[in-house]
């Protein structure tokens, strides 16, 4: 694959386990409160300037 | 207690990865859907989580590897026994096998892009951050073009952008055009440097098929 990150990597399994996929019964454990506690503060840490350098820096590596 | 993981078509056999709390994989057909789980005995802590999450996802993943088609189920829904899982699966059987169809010989790939961090940014005037910023959604949006075009389908992210964030999708992306769109991205991180876009994958196709969201 091209270029990827560990913490990206992370946030998009994170989100798609957590937020897609088949519904059997709709009792979900996790609230969509919680869902987006973990989810959100994932991508905020993503966003985070020196989360970016660190890709940058992979990237050049 | 059962926790499923994933429907699976044309399954190799399982592979050697173990599920939650290690225990052993199994599978069910169900109306000729194959159904891959494993028994616990009670939920996991909310402390347990996130990692029970991330095996769930490991398990789907290794399907992936070991089926012509994977349709993933979300996790966390503890299922009582065989007898509810068996009607739960009976319900949407025939939707299960129609998105079979629609995912068979792709995988998911994910692109997420940030714009230019505000430490970089050398704009003499308001007027050259704007028309900065306009050329940076026209090269997002070029690549993201270039790349459903060689897509079986495409789900674009729309929920609120946070910090830089300037684009996240998910595309649905036969086996054979991968490198392609890992190819197209290469060239655009290298003709933006400015911007950040990293491709994640190849997923199981989550974010596709008639029951996801």
């Amino acid at each position: 694959m091209t270029v990827t990150a560990r913490d990206v990597t992370l946030v998009e399994l994170v989100d798609r386990v957590l937020n897609k996929g088949v519904v059997l019964t709709g009792d979900l454990v996790l609230g969509v409160a919680e869902v987006d506690l973990i989810y959100v503060g994932l991508r905020v840490l993503l966003a985070s300037a020196g989360t970016l350098d660190r890709i940058e820096q992979e990237n050049a590596a | 207690m059962i926790h499923v993981y994933a429907f699976a078509d044309g399954l190799r056999g399982l592979p050697e990865i173990r599920g939650l709390d290690g225990a052993p994989l199994e599978t069910v057909s169900i109306d000729d859907v194959c159904t891959v789980f494993s028994r616990r005995m009670h939920a996991g802590s909310a402390e347990a989580l996130r990692d029970e999450a991330l095996e769930h996802g490991a398990v789907v993943d290794a399907l992936l590897r070991t089926s012509e088609a994977v349709v993933p189920v979300r996790f966390g829904e503890p299922i009582a026994d065989t007898e509810a899982l068996r009607s739960s699966v009976h319900a949407r059987a025939k939707s299960i096998r129609r998105s079979f169809d629609q995912v068979r010989g792709c995988v998911e790939i994910g692109l997420r892009v940030w714009g230019e961090q505000e430490k970089h940014a050398h704009h003499a005037t308001g007027a050259d951050y704007l028309r900065a910023r306009a050329g940076q959604s026209r090269a997002v949006d070029e690549l993201h073009g270039a790349i459903e075009r060689r897509a079986r389908d495409v789900r674009l992210d729309n929920r609120p952008h946070l910090g830089t964030e300037l684009f996240a999708a998910a595309y649905l992306v036969p086996d054979a055009r991968v490198a392609e769109v890992g190819a197209l991205v290469d060239r655009f991180a290298d003709d933006h440097p400015s911007l950040t876009a990293v491709c994640t994958g190849p997923w199981a196709p989550f974010s596709f098929g008639e029951a996801s969201t």
